[in-house]
């Protein structure tokens, strides 16, 4: 196990154990943050577990603000990132994950 | 401490209860503070030992078919008036959800004051936690921001948004019990520490787990909501010293297709509830 109970050359993810009780798009970023500095990562076919995590917090600007991270500081893994396999606690959740990376547009930042 | 949070939409009312038990020297979770007949809802504020004393008087009424949403308030009066010691009055308070064709399915009745129910409204609160969720109604509309007439997943995230006030004002807590009046039927359904509903019917009673594993799938999408809400008023808030960005709107815009859907899933959430429990 590493540091953050993902299994050595991983590919499933337990959020929870990788976010916070901040904002959204805060708790996003920093998803998306321990993903680009564990090297031990499998970036392909990543499978990220969301259950548990409190409804509140998986609202599109979670989404947003973890893709346009991921767009920033890791742009190779930027299409992995969008292929991750997200396992939520209700259907109404995995419909929603689905509709917002499908829409997310990265925000120029320069 | 309680709190109850009552909003009539087009064709149904949603009544909130937190479920926190207070005496001088204890705190308790899973009180029951509302109960349903067939097509009324009664909340309560205050004394438990009156309050409970109703339920009872009310399931007995309600399996006899003696009382509906016609002679509720005469008999609440009623009881008040045969069973409570007239100095005791004032440690109860009541809210209830009855059928009106104009919309205004709420009443308030607090006995130490008035003779009578209060007139019909679209929201009313009663207990500690109401100045909070008073509160918060009011500043929400003065704001442009406050309840809009809709469905029924639009009052039942309004409800829970105010009752959220109350529970972070810490004297009530965030497990509720939720009655949902429409179509000449009333539903009860609520958190699983809730368990099981003393003063509900049989069938409530004994499909209790059930219908509060539906209840935190309707509570998920409703929570989603207001977040969403909650984070689109941050990213307006920068309007306030000129300093909105394009990016501020993008994610208003992002908020909003959000909230629009979920509304959408949460009506249908809500109608998939009353089918299922309708075929009991």
């Amino acid at each position: 196990m590493n540091e953050f109970g993902g299994n050595v050359m991983s590919n499933n993810i337990r959020a929870i154990d990788r976010v916070g009780s901040g904002f959204p798009p805060d708790e996003g970023e920093r998803l998306a943050e321990t993903l680009i500095s564990d090297n031990r990562l499998n970036w392909d076919a990543l499978d990220i577990d969301l259950r548990g995590c409190p409804a509140g917090l998986l609202i599109s600007a979670f989404f947003n603000a973890f893709l346009q991270k991921i767009h920033e500081d890791a742009s190779e893994h930027f299409e992995q990132a969008k292929a991750i396999k997200w396992q939520t606690d209700f259907p109404f959740q995995e419909k929603n994950v689905a509709e917002w990376i499908a829409r997310f547009k990265p925000q120029a930042t320069a | 401490m309680t709190c109850h949070v009552a909003l009539s939409c087009a064709d149904c009312a949603i009544c909130f209860a937190d479920s926190q038990g207070t005496s001088r020297d204890t705190e308790s979770h899973g009180s029951q503070k509302i109960f349903v007949g067939h097509d009324f809802s009664i909340g309560i504020a205050g004394s438990g030992a009156i309050g409970f004393l109703l339920f009872e008087h009310l399931r007995r009424a309600v399996d006899a078919s003696l009382v509906d949403a016609n002679n509720l308030r005469e008999f609440v009066k009623d009881f008040l008036d045969d069973e409570i010691q007239p100095h005791m009055i004032g440690n109860i308070q009541f809210i209830t959800a009855t059928p009106d064709s104009s919309g205004s399915w709420i009443q308030i009745y607090y006995p130490e004051l008035f003779k009578n129910f209060s007139s019909r409204e679209t929201f009313g609160s009663i207990g500690s936690g109401s100045e909070f969720t008073n509160r918060t109604f009011n500043h929400s509309i003065a704001l442009g921001y406050g309840y809009k007439w809709g469905t029924a997943a639009t009052s039942f995230t309004m409800a829970m948004e105010l009752m959220a006030a109350a529970d972070e004002s810490l004297t009530v807590d965030n497990l509720y019990m939720v009655s949902i009046c429409k179509g000449g039927r009333s539903y009860l359904l609520g958190d699983k520490n809730i368990n099981p509903p003393r003063f509900a019917i049989q069938k409530t009673r004994e499909n209790w787990p059930h219908i509060s594993q539906k209840y935190a799938e309707i509570k998920a999408i409703s929570e989603t909501i207001i977040s969403e809400r909650r984070n689109a008023y941050q990213n307006v808030g920068n309007i306030a010293d000129g300093t909105l960005t394009t990016g501020d709107v993008a994610r208003l815009s992002a908020s909003n297709i959000s909230i629009a859907s979920n509304l959408v899933t949460l009506d249908q959430k809500l109608t998939d509830f009353f089918k299922w429990r309708d075929s009991l």
